[in-house]
């Protein structure tokens, strides 16, 4: 049959014309992809395995499968592809696809990641500690601290008298820096903060006292200098500017200095309590 | 040319030998992939949505284009492949693309995740808090505690003899434990630090050293300094910032200082003593 032929093709195959003379047959294989060849042939590309991708091969080359498959199906919404270190498959867990919040962080739910519905903050300022606002973790300024707490019994303060308070003991009875009246600091910080309430008899004039924190027994700080009993028992004393540091074995004393009242209060108690932040 | 057509071809399409005596045309589709049929024929993979991914379906079998389209063109840099339920696009926003320093975090900018500036330590020591070192979140110590305080007022002690210290109280008050030496725990922790600071008169007492204990529950004594020693008068610490005596809420502890067996015995002593309570 060959040689009635007019085109003399003697294999099956394809019929390619050289543009010339010669016909030929190219053989073509089943499944697989075919791509031009060269001097107008055809060639096979394929099979590859389930899931490869047809990848360019360049310019000058055939297209060829990927190494690796891909998923053919479609996958559940918010999976990523990723590699299982052979193939690209779809991620077990969903990412977040939008935008969110700045500070917002990818967190499991469990199942998947997701945006954090809270946020959170850049450190700040040193010492910052990381702290609920009741929605987000914000970087706050830490609340440590510790208080020192002072209660006076009752006594009749004299006039132009400096007294150094003591918890347990009457009001005037210490006129001088006494070891009994000291609180010793433990931890290093600085006192921010001062609460206190005079309470008294009689009705007093309204000369000023003053109330200090006397540290070391050297360095007295005034907590207020306008201590005004005319307006009658109590009298608050408060001071939440104070700024003085304190070292680790420092030792301060609540010192009161009276002036010379034209009127005195009598049965005069006091409590207090000193904040010391850290 | 069809009359002279030795390939006796009725059809149009590619020309196809049998390999013995048969030419036979192959229908193209416009636009279909060519693949390989039986015999050496020509299958034609029909054109489908723009995006689907042409792909093998492994050996014995034609191959096809997947469900799901893929990206065709070029994505922002830093985007993923993600699936939206159908089709497999570009994510709506950037992932880190590059190896951070150890402990960073993904972290929302508004826009994209991005690799955090400052690091996040690991826990670190059960009852740490994460802290700024201005720059990290660091793992530190707690500074969470309290403090209690007892002063005792100017009395002489006794060689030899205990005496359990109360704020407002003479030294030599109690000698025993009593309620009113009792310092309630509120909340439970680890009693840290101890600073106390005595003023002792009587230039002549010698030197032989007294013991400060914190005696927890009236049944434990730990101790603080059994190096205290007045010898001469004057004032005088004894401090311990190692210590580490745990105690649980309802607990009491107390100030309990055993004199010590002087020659010469201070003549008064006032002592006034700090802790600190880690919580």
């Amino acid at each position: 049959m060959a040689v009635n032929n007019a085109l003399n093709i003697t294999t099956a195959g394809i019929v390619v014309f050289d543009g010339t003379s010669a016909f030929s047959a190219d053989t073509v294989t089943q499944y697989d992809v075919l791509v031009g060849g060269a001097s107008n042939t055809i060639s096979s590309i394929g099979p590859g395995s389930a899931g490869q991708l047809l990848l360019s091969g360049g310019a000058a080359a055939n297209p060829a499968y990927s190494t690796p498959t891909y998923p053919s199906t479609s996958g559940t919404s918010g999976k990523i592809l990723v590699s299982d270190g052979t193939n690209n498959v779809y991620s077990t867990p969903t990412f977040p696809n939008a935008s969110a919040t700045s500070r917002k962080t990818i967190i499991s739910d469990g199942t998947n990641w997701i945006a954090s519905t809270e946020t959170w903050a850049v450190p700040g300022t040193s010492g910052n500690i990381l702290t609920s606002d009741g929605t987000n973790w914000t970087s706050a300024a830490s609340k440590y601290g510790y208080q020192l707490n002072i209660a006076t019994n009752s006594a009749n303060p004299a006039d132009g008298q400096t007294y150094f308070l003591q918890m347990g003991n009457t009001t005037t009875n210490f006129t001088s820096a006494n070891n009994a009246a000291n609180f010793l600091i433990t931890q290093t910080g600085t006192i921010t903060k001062f609460y206190g309430t005079f309470a008294f008899t009689a009705s007093p004039t309204n000369e000023n006292s003053t109330l200090a924190i006397r540290v070391n027994n050297t360095t007295d700080n005034t907590i207020s200098s306008t201590i005004d009993f005319s307006g009658g028992s109590p009298v608050s004393v408060t001071n939440t500017s104070l700024n003085i540091s304190v070292t680790a074995g420092d030792f301060i004393t609540l010192k009161w200095t009276t002036p010379t009242w034209s009127t005195n209060p009598t049965a005069t108690t006091f409590a207090g309590v000193i904040w010391v932040a850290i | 040319m069809a009359a002279n057509n030795a390939l006796n071809l009725t059809s149009s399409g590619i020309a196809k030998f049998d390999g013995t005596s048969a030419f036979s045309a192959i229908t193209l589709t416009q636009y279909a992939v060519l693949v390989g049929g039986a015999s050496n024929g020509i299958t034609s993979i029909a054109a489908v949505g723009a995006g689907r991914a042409f792909q093998s379906s492994g050996a014995g079998v034609n191959p096809a284009y997947s469900t799901p389209t893929y990206p065709s063109a070029s994505g922002t840099a830093s985007k993923i492949l993600i699936s939206n339920g159908t089709n497999n696009v570009y994510s709506a926003n950037t992932y880190p693309n590059s190896s951070a320093t150890s402990r960073k975090r993904m972290i929302s900018d508004g826009t994209n995740w991005v690799a955090s500036t400052e690091t996040w330590a690991t826990p670190g020591t059960s009852t740490n808090v994460l802290q700024s070192d201005a720059t990290n979140w660091t793992s530190a110590t707690s500074k969470f505690g309290y403090y209690i305080n007892v002063d005792s007022n100017n009395a002489g002690p006794t060689k030899n003899v205990t005496y359990f210290l109360k704020s407002g109280s003479t030294f030599t008050a109690f000698t025993a434990s009593d309620n009113a030496t009792r310092y309630y725990i509120a909340t439970s922790g680890t009693i840290t630090t101890v600073y106390s600071r005595y003023v002792a008169s009587g230039a002549s007492t010698t030197a032989e050293n007294s013991t400060l204990f914190i005696r927890v529950n009236n049944t434990t004594d730990n101790t603080v300094s059994s190096t205290i020693s007045f010898s001469g008068g004057g004032t005088f610490t004894a401090n311990n910032t190692a210590m580490s005596v745990a105690v649980t809420a309802g607990d009491y502890i107390e100030f309990k200082f055993l004199a010590a067996n002087w020659s010469t015995a201070p003549s008064g002593v006032t002592a006034n003593i700090s802790m600190f309570i880690s919580v």
